[in-house]
């Protein structure tokens, strides 16, 4: 100890082994509140004067945020600033940052871990064409575009591609806009790779102060992490609302480290990015599904004032023939809604056909309760909106979209929706009905391009 | 400032001469939550302690977001409007707490309503009536003080809080002030409820 302490007082850099293996296990590629650190603050103090961990203000002199670049600060009056200080209103909600907050990185020797092959404990195999894709991304070591169709097993791609990286000693990130997401691929990877830990992040959910080289978060959580990736994933990129695409791509090149790469995968990629990931070679994509059968193609169906219809407590004729079908057949069904505030006038008045069929919507908190019992057959369908577009896989499933002209239902959305039936072997297909009081370009593009993806 | 203070649900604002000619709202919120809004059938409170307001004051206290007390001020200038009064005084903060708080929550909102106030009391512990069982809150005994200077002799004073839980912390304050010689010592809180 004594040694330690006169080793502080001297102007060098100490050793490189004297540094606490628990608290570089966790800050490596993280950037942290320094008051919330899972620490003892003299462990924390020794580290930032041994130049391991940098302590820096939480907002920049160019008033941005320090965490997640936004410049849309709150002023206030600070007793700790004795005067004007300011937040981050962006990611208040990750805890808050201030101009007088202390955040913390580490810069010490970065961290090796060695993992022996075989990692991957996934007992599947790939078809042709998913290894082809999984070659394509592997070999080429720059940022690549998978274009997969809804059901083609993207995930399973993933599988190599991130056994590749973790040989190379990488660190991988697996990031998707939606929670509902990454708690169904947390599971799937962690059977895929039992020797190490796969760590997920959403909001709400625990922090882990292990080191992990596979984590699959959010978008938001990811702000977390700073040049800490050698590859990131973006799941579903197309999910995104437009005026968040600017973030999300701020927030993956800030994780990222700069020697790193990013890997976007989707069913429904832009024109733009389209051509410019073909023009520079580093584009795969698979027109058929895991199956070889071709993807369903939605019919549409007039239901003529669905609106006012439900608002005087009828159901539909049309909707109502199909709903006794699906209940009588026992095949689980989906029916997509344009709103929340229609979706709940319908519930009552559907229930009374089966009264077991639920709603779920983006702020319900028994979402992931309901898509289970669907998936147990405990309950018979499911009313919901756009939240389960996409991500959910379900044995046999018919799907309705009541409303398919409204302005929520782009083509992206309406082909994510299609994708919905007929994912599995022994059931590839199933009902796909667009109901609609109009039709729209949109859903005449969508049944355009899943007709051109099944000719190819 | 085109979303809901509690929610962030993005809100289109209707332009109103009212709204043209007067000062902008500091905050808006939605019909969603304002839905959610319970008030206390007590005279000392403004709002009921529901699911709803536990988050509003979660919100404000512990994510630590000012723009919250835009909202209690708004409140707290209509409540005080029908009391009569000589003097009002915050619930204070113990002075650590408040740095490391950076801002003292009941005199923030005071500040934001432009109403006038006096601190006359200090607070001597740094434990917190908010972390403590019900009947741990009701065994402490007197854990303010006055400020050496303040005479309340004669005056009709009015006490400011933002949670009201068992009613200990109020009653600790008026206790001190009725012994300074007050008149007659009012109580008025954000919130209000049962244990």
């Amino acid at each position: 100890m004594l040694k330690l302490q006169r080793r502080l007082l001297l102007p060098q850099k100490v050793s490189p082994h004297l540094f606490d293996h628990k608290l570089q296990a966790f800050l490596v590629g993280r950037i942290w509140i320094a008051e919330k650190m899972p620490f003892h603050p003299d462990t924390i103090t020794y580290h930032i004067h041994a130049h391991f961990i940098e302590q820096f203000q939480g907002i920049t002199e160019k008033n941005s945020c320090r965490r997640c670049g936004s410049q849309n600060l709150q002023k206030f009056d600070c007793s700790q600033c004795k005067g004007s200080c300011s937040y981050c209103l962006d990611c208040i909600i990750m805890g808050r940052i201030s101009r007088c907050t202390k955040l913390l990185r580490w810069v010490g020797p970065p961290i090796h871990i060695q993992l022996k092959s075989p990692i991957m404990t996934w007992q599947g195999t790939l078809t042709p064409s998913q290894k082809m894709v999984a070659d394509e991304a592997v070999r080429h070591e720059k940022d690549h575009l998978i274009h997969a169709v809804t059901g083609a097993g993207k995930t399973e791609i993933l599988f190599p591609i991130s056994e590749d990286a973790l040989l190379k000693n990488q660190r991988i990130c697996v990031t998707t806009p939606r929670t509902d997401v990454v708690l169904e691929l947390s599971p799937r990877f962690q059977k895929a790779f039992e020797k190490i830990q796969v760590q997920s992040y959403y909001g709400g959910s625990e922090f882990y102060k292990e080191y992990s080289p596979l984590i699959i978060a959010t978008t938001h959580q990811l702000l977390r992490f700073e040049a800490a990736f050698d590859v990131i994933i973006v799941d579903e990129a197309d999910a995104f609302p437009y005026t968040f695409d600017e973030k999300l791509r701020q927030a993956v090149k800030k994780a990222k480290k700069a020697s790193g790469r990013t890997i976007l995968v989707t069913a429904t990629p832009t024109k733009l990015e389209r051509t410019r990931f073909s023009q520079r070679k580093c584009y795969s994509f698979i027109a058929r599904r895991f199956h070889g059968k071709d993807l369903p193609v939605p019919k549409f169906d007039s239901l003529w004032q669905y609106d006012r219809q439900f608002n005087q407590g009828i159901i539909p004729r049309k909707l109502r023939n199909w709903l006794i079908k699906c209940v009588s057949e026992n095949k689980p069904f989906l029916v997509f809604f344009p709103s929340v505030k229609l979706m709940m006038v319908a519930l009552p008045l559907i229930q009374k056909i089966e009264h077991s069929i639920l709603a779920v919507h983006a702020s319900d908190p028994n979402r992931k309760e309901s898509v289970q019992a669907l998936r147990d057959g405990k309950v018979c369908g499911l009313l919901t909106t756009t939240i389960l577009e996409r991500g959910i896989t379900i044995f046999n499933l018919q799907v309705a979209v009541v409303g398919a002209e409204n302005r929520i239902f782009d083509h992206a959305a309406l082909i994510q929706i299609s994708g919905r039936v007929g994912r599995s072997k022994d059931a590839p297909s199933g009902d796909l009905i667009f109901f609609h009081d109009g039709l729209t370009r949109q859903m005449d593009f969508a049944v355009s391009e899943i007709k051109r993806l099944n000719r190819l | 400032m085109n979303n809901c203070l509690f929610c962030g649900e993005y809100l289109v604002i209707e332009v109103t001469w009212a709204t043209f000619l007067w000062r902008a709202p500091s905050f808006i919120i939605c019909s969603n939550c304002e839905e959610q809004l319970v008030y206390s059938k007590s005279p000392d409170a403004i709002y009921f302690h529901n699911e709803f307001m536990n988050d509003v004051i979660h919100q404000y206290k512990f994510q630590q977001d000012l723009r919250v007390a835009h909202f209690f001020a708004a409140s707290i200038r209509k409540a005080i409007k029908k009391r009569k009064y000589d003097v009002v005084i915050p619930i204070p903060m113990h002075p650590k707490k408040e740095i490391e708080r950076t801002f003292a929550h009941v005199e923030t909102v005071l500040k934001f309503a432009n109403i006038p106030f006096q601190t006359v009391l200090q607070k001597d512990t740094e434990e917190q009536q908010s972390k403590k069982s019900k009947k741990e809150r009701e065994q402490v005994a007197q854990f303010f003080s006055l400020i050496s200077g303040a005479s309340m002799r004669g005056k009709k004073i009015i006490l400011i809080d933002d949670v009201m839980t068992t009613g200990k912390t109020m009653s600790l304050a008026r206790q001190l002030l009725m012994d300074a010689g007050a008149e007659k010592v009012e109580i008025l809180t954000f919130i209000s409820g049962q244990m």
